[in-house]
């Protein structure tokens, strides 16, 4: 009887406790039971791409696996470490190391990890080949998940506007160019997946639940139009190879608009195979660099004299014979003295003397002031990461000789986006537009998030002085002028040419070393296209080392291709002209 | 009538029935708990329980007083096997070295065999020498039981060292000792218990209790197996997630794989069969219980009495352990569910016991 009592005492603790903890707590514990196991899981967002004004992909994401294996589950590890190291191409020990990884689970036990990372980024193909032998021979515990890598299929070409991205935190982040400017855009915004995951952490689709699907990045479509950028790279390329500069660079703007048809520097890289590039090779030249100008600085100081009606193109100045002593030193003009030049013809012989002395004319304020409103000194705006203003010295520091030496475009640092963009100021008739590389930004659902009309910054100098300044840049392009060599058969071309020589490290000048340049426009009455050709010290061999001789041809020749790709119509006047002209001087810079 | 027949007509029909019903649903509860992972240990428990259903039917018809003679060597072949698994032939399991494997024949458990000889060996003293003084018999009752229990707590096991302590106190009463006795021994036993939880437990038994106290002490660690079992029975709810439910705890693995089905095979049930399902199965031991005690009580002579008593006891103590401590009324020690869990040895043993113990119904009518 006593034990029965103990039974039924017994029994009825168990009833009430069941009651408590299976009626009355049910729902707590159905609660508990959920929250237990769903996690939250980031789904990353696909990086939108990036693409040239046409739509042809300049970089996008290519799938590949990351190899996972779920140790917990392997039965016949040696045999599945053989089959691993055999496909991902992996050193057998390394791979049996990794397998043997033991980790703590939540009731602190250590036993095989049940998440342990093989490979990453493994392409398709391989991951393909290695699920089948794996499922042929029946072993257990490869799981493979989605990834993708950023690929940029052009490789080299446009290097530094792309740029390119890094693994941060498993998702993507730009490093360098449109990559990192974009950013914003182009990643996108991860989802969220609330998933239900067993005791080892293997996720158990049948559970899924909520979702919060993630927002693809944006595409980014730039100016740059591909057919144009491969004709500058190949023209900077043999023009590499001739001349052997340290370094060069090459812009295409139209100007009306400001955009950017084709940005090249060298040294460049290919973007898909980053290691051991050296940080020479990555810069964005066009938009980091800092020059001396030269004489294409020259067009800033007589459109300031212009303007301010100091002087006409026809006034008369002495040029002193090649000989000018100023502020206790002599400047010269570089190929030979003139006597009376007017100012078109100052500009048209580039001659050193003649513009010191428009400088001198304008005072250091007033030539300050037209410099900076060219847009030296200032970042010019475009989309692209890690710009520098350059270096234009307030009036204050300037020292006795800086009045003659800061017209040529001494004194002054500026990068070459700058110097196409002045020159642009030109071809639009004095407006003063900011250069843009990115066209537009379309969502990945299609609507467009952002697009970029072209910006006016401000009226520089009126149109009729700016027509004075094309008529003279024009006359520069002719068998009278320095950039010869620049025109383009069918157009009408308006250029400056550069020769800046180089500053030492050690202050002053390096003899024998120049930066040369070429930066001009055509059709010079209806501006379609505006480029600039730099090469910092060139080998020349046997052609004189000006920017007339090394970077013009280089401007005819991707001038004479863009033109035609761009459908510009040439004059029919100018091609019989320009053609005699061709045949005559071609055999001088080939 | 034959005698055969007679006896065949004669069981304890509630105690046949429930055995039955019992031990098949332990293989459909081993299934639930394990088909998703292998079927090794439902189609083992068939086998088990269809040659341990052939035991108790075979003990069943014989007479139990021929147990008797078995007690003694029983008595010895348990102790020293148990005292085998000190040796290289002792195998671990869960942190005890408690199971011994046996060239040819497999790996079985020594002490569930001790503690059912030591209860026929108990029986047998206490019903021989009826006349002794009480406090003598208690003597010699520690005196037989001392060895086996020590071999065991070695082990260590210290569940079934705890189960010999009930069922002692349970066979000593059925045999008539004077309850002074039994009430001093039970509450000097309570006194020493502070002592026994300061110096004699093992730092990770002191936690059981501690966790035993207060579940939310530590949930991922010390904790974490009883407040994962509470979520598993919980959320079982009223009627339960269902047969084979997808997505319960146990399928998820919450449950640790090595013992869902047979330490924690309550989670299981309680989960897919909810609170219906528990009380069903609940009541099915008290019935099973009341059915011994019954036979006990209907006796014929004082030995039957006390075994049956004794393995109404043991199975009393090992239902109420293993439930009580998925639900948190005990404190976490491995005791099997038994007819349900998942085990050989166990069930064959249990399955052995019951047998006697209808034996004992069947042959109430006949003096020795």
């Amino acid at each position: 009887m006593c034990l029965g009592a103990c039974v039924a005492f017994g029994f009825t603790v168990f009833s009430l406790r069941l009651v408590d903890l299976q009626v009355s707590r049910a729902d707590y514990y159905s609660a508990l039971a959920l929250e237990k196991h769903s996690t939250q899981q980031t789904i990353y967002a696909r990086r939108g791409s990036v693409t040239d004004v046409n739509g042809v992909p300049l970089a996008s994401n290519e799938p590949v696996k990351t190899v996972v294996i779920d140790a917990s589950v392997v039965r016949h590890s040696d045999a599945l470490a053989e089959v691993l190291s055999r496909h991902l191409e992996m050193p057998l020990d390394q791979v049996k190391t990794r397998l043997a990884r033991q980790t703590q689970g939540p009731n602190g036990k250590w036993g095989p990890s049940p998440y342990i990372v093989i490979k990453k980024e493994v392409p398709e193909q391989v991951a393909e080949a290695l699920r089948e032998e794996v499922l042929k021979r029946n072993l257990r515990g490869l799981v493979f998940e989605q990834d993708s890598v950023r690929v940029y299929p052009n490789g080299s070409m446009l290097c530094h506007v792309v740029g390119f991205v890094s693994r941060m935190n498993g998702g993507l982040k730009g490093v360098e160019g449109v990559e990192r400017s974009m950013d914003n855009f182009l990643k996108g915004h991860d989802g969220v997946r609330f998933t239900e995951r067993d005791r080892t952490g293997k996720e158990m689709p049948a559970f899924r639940h909520m979702e919060r699907p993630p927002r693809d990045g944006a595409t980014v479509k730039l100016t740059v139009d591909m057919v144009l950028q491969d004709i500058v790279e190949s023209e900077m390329d043999a023009a590499m190879k001739q001349f052997r500069p340290k370094m060069a660079t090459c812009i295409l703007v139209r100007p009306a608009t400001g955009e950017v048809l084709a940005m090249v520097n060298r040294p460049h890289y290919n973007l898909n195979q980053r290691e051991g590039v050296p940080d020479e090779a990555r810069k964005n030249r066009a938009i980091m660099d800092m020059v001396e100008p030269g004489s294409t600085f020259k067009v800033v100081t007589t459109a300031a004299a212009l303007d301010l009606k100091l002087v006409t193109p026809e006034t008369s100045i002495n040029c002193e014979n090649g000989h000018f002593s100023y502020g206790g030193a002599v400047l010269h003009d570089s190929h030979h003295g003139y006597g009376d030049l007017t100012v078109n013809d100052i500009l048209v012989k580039s001659s050193n003397i003649g513009v010191a002395k428009l400088g001198i004319k304008l005072g250091d304020h007033r030539l300050y002031d037209y410099i900076r409103r060219f847009g030296f000194g200032d970042r010019t705006g475009i989309q692209l990461p890690g710009e520098i203003g350059g270096i234009v010295h307030a009036p204050r520091h300037w020292t006795k000789m800086s009045i003659t030496h800061i017209p040529m475009g001494h004194e002054v640092g500026a990068t070459p986006m700058q110097v196409v963009s002045a020159l642009c100021t030109v071809a639009n008739r004095g407006l003063l537009v900011t250069p843009q590389i990115i066209s537009s930004i379309t969502s990945s659902s299609g609507e467009t998030l952002a697009s970029y009309p072209p910006v006016e910054v401000r009226r520089v100098i009126p149109p009729e002085v700016a027509e004075q300044l094309v008529s003279a840049l024009k006359e520069v392009v002719s068998k009278k002028g320095t950039a010869s060599l620049a025109h383009v058969p069918g157009f009408a071309v308006a250029g400056k040419t550069g020769t800046a020589q180089k500053t030492s490290p050690t202050g002053g000048y390096e003899h024998g070393h120049y930066v040369v340049s070429f930066a001009g426009f055509l059709p010079a009455d209806k501006p379609e296209l505006c480029a600039l050709v730099l090469m910092d010290d060139p080998v020349p061999g046997s052609t004189p080392n000006y920017g007339g001789y090394i970077a013009a041809p280089v401007f005819s020749r991707i001038a004479q291709r863009a033109a035609r790709h761009l459908n510009m119509t040439p004059n029919p006047d100018l091609l019989k002209v320009a053609g005699s002209l061709a045949k005559n001087e071609g055999g001088k810079t080939r | 009538m034959t005698p055969l027949l007679r006896k065949l007509l004669g069981m304890n029909w509630l105690l046949v029935g429930l055995t039955i019903l019992l031990s098949l649903f332990g293989v459909v509860a081993v299934y639930s708990a394990t088909y998703f992972r292998t079927s090794e240990y439902w189609e083992k428990q068939a086998l088990w329980v269809a040659g341990g259903l052939g035991v108790f039917f075979a003990v069943s018809l014989v007479h139990y007083r021929w147990v008797k003679w078995a007690a003694l060597p029983l008595y010895i072949s348990g102790a020293v096997l148990t005292a085998l698994t000190y040796t290289s032939l002792g195998q671990e399991h869960g942190g005890a070295k408690c199971w011994l494997r046996l060239p040819g024949i497999g790996t079985f458990q020594p002490s569930q065999l001790a503690l059912l000889a030591g209860i026929l060996t108990v029986a047998l003293f206490l019903s021989q020498f009826s006349k002794m003084h009480p406090m003598l018999k208690l003597t010699s009752v520690g005196a037989i039981i001392i060895g086996p229990i020590l071999l065991t707590l070695k082990q260590p096991d210290f569940g079934m060292t705890l189960v010999w302590i009930p069922v002692m106190l349970a066979t000593a009463f059925a045999a008539g000792l004077p309850k002074r006795y039994l009430l001093a021994i039970l509450l000097s036993g309570m006194a020493l218990l502070p002592l026994v939880i300061n110096f004699a437990l093992k730092p990770y038994q002191r936690q059981r209790l501690v966790t035993f106290v207060d579940p939310q002490i530590d949930p991922q660690g010390a904790s974490y197996a009883i407040n994962q079992a509470l979520i598993a029975i919980g959320s079982g709810g009223f009627s339960g997630k269902g047969f084979k439910a997808t997505g319960t705890q146990v399928e998820q693995g919450f449950i640790p794989g090595t013992t869902v089905h047979t330490d924690y095979i309550f989670t299981a049930i309680g989960e897919q069969w909810g609170f219906l399902g528990n009380i069903t199965l609940i009541s099915a031991f008290a019935g099973l219980l009341l059915a011994c005690l019954y036979s006990a009580h209907k006796s014929a002579d004082n030995y039957g009495l006390v075994i049956s008593a004794g393995f109404a006891t043991q199975i009393f103590f090992h239902v109420y352990q293993n439930i009580g401590m998925t639900i948190a009324i005990m404190p976490i020690t491995g005791l099997p569910l038994p007819l349900i869990s998942y085990g050989g040895t166990f069930l064959l043993m249990n399955m052995f016991a019951l047998g006697l113990v209808n034996s004992v119904w069947i042959h109430r009518k006949e003096v020795v």
